[in-house]
């Protein structure tokens, strides 16, 4: 293999991509080093073979069905949209339903009718062993009043 | 497209799944196209990115490597002969590394300049020049029986 420190601008060479001072310098170099110049004849023939090889050419049935796909994407899109949308409500469903039921169980332990308010209602209360009924209905309020005070 | 495509991964069938993921990153990117490059390197780098990410979800390549030896006499070129030195090359592209067949595919069959190379790439047009002499270095080594 040709080891000249100047080979490896023999691609852009080749290509053309070299601005033209340099192209003529490089010449220059090409015409005291047969390292180089072998090695360009030899890029010149990979390049032939490359060029030599025949281009893939789709077969009409799948351009048929890259015309399907293509004709497919834009309601690919719109599906893809739906689904997110619809994902987006399902959570937002989700959300407001587990928020209700727990507004529900909350407010179902708040209208359990209180002690108090069953005595004051219902039937006369037995009368208490030490103290009247007055002082027991009253106990019973304080102790409701301060268990609502714990849950607000 | 799809000639580049059958040439980066090497069969048909995975060439039409890069395609039609091509032209569908291309519609879901298209709002994203703001038209510094022109739209075949813009479509190109979408398939090279999606040959290459083809390439890595199937850890595998083209079964090349190995270049068939030539025949102890050359003969004059006729079908066959013609049809041994396109297997030899398409062998010998297949054993690049996937970013060395890139730039010899871009620049050999695509025409693409540097500058359209390294647009296409993602990386500077320094890289591409050294990255285009090392694979054509292999490529020469590869196929020197024909070189001769």
């Amino acid at each position: 293999m040709n080891a000249c420190e100047q080979a490896s601008r023999l691609s852009a060479y080749h290509d053309g991509e070299m601005p033209f001072d340099l192209r003529l310098q490089f010449e220059r170099h090409l015409r005291q080093c047969p390292g180089c110049l072998a090695e360009l004849e030899r890029m010149r023939g990979v390049t032939l073979m490359l060029g030599g090889m025949p281009r893939p050419e789709m077969p009409p049935e799948v351009l048929q069905r890259l015309h399907q796909a293509v004709d497919f994407l834009p309601a690919a899109g719109v599906r893809r949209m739906a689904a997110a949308l619809a994902a987006v409500a399902a959570i937002i469903l989700v959300v407001c339903m587990i928020g209700l039921a727990s507004q529900a169980s909350a407010g179902g332990t708040a209208g359990v009718m209180p002690v108090w308010e069953s005595a004051a209602v219902g039937q006369p209360l037995p009368e208490p062993a030490s103290g009247g009924a007055e002082e027991l209905l009253a106990g019973w309020m304080v102790q409701d009043l301060s268990w609502r005070d714990r849950h607000d | 497209l799809y000639g580049l495509a059958v040439n980066l991964v090497g069969n048909p069938a995975d060439a039409e799944d890069v395609v039609q993921e091509t032209l569908a990153g291309a519609f879901r990117g298209l709002r994203a196209f703001r038209h510094e490059s022109s739209v075949k390197t813009w479509l190109t780098r979408i398939l090279v990115r999606q040959a290459a990410h083809h390439h890595r979800r199937q850890r595998r390549y083209w079964p090349g490597g190995v270049i068939a030896q030539p025949a102890p006499e050359r003969v004059a070129p006729s079908d066959q002969g013609r049809a041994d030195l396109r297997m030899d090359v398409e062998i010998a592209l297949a054993a690049l590394s996937p970013e060395h067949r890139q730039v010899v595919l871009l620049r050999e069959l695509e025409g693409m300049t540097y500058e359209q190379m390294a647009a296409v790439l993602a990386v500077p047009r320094g890289t591409i020049e050294s990255r285009l002499f090392r694979a054509r270095r292999h490529l020469q080594e590869l196929l020197k029986e024909h070189l001769t």
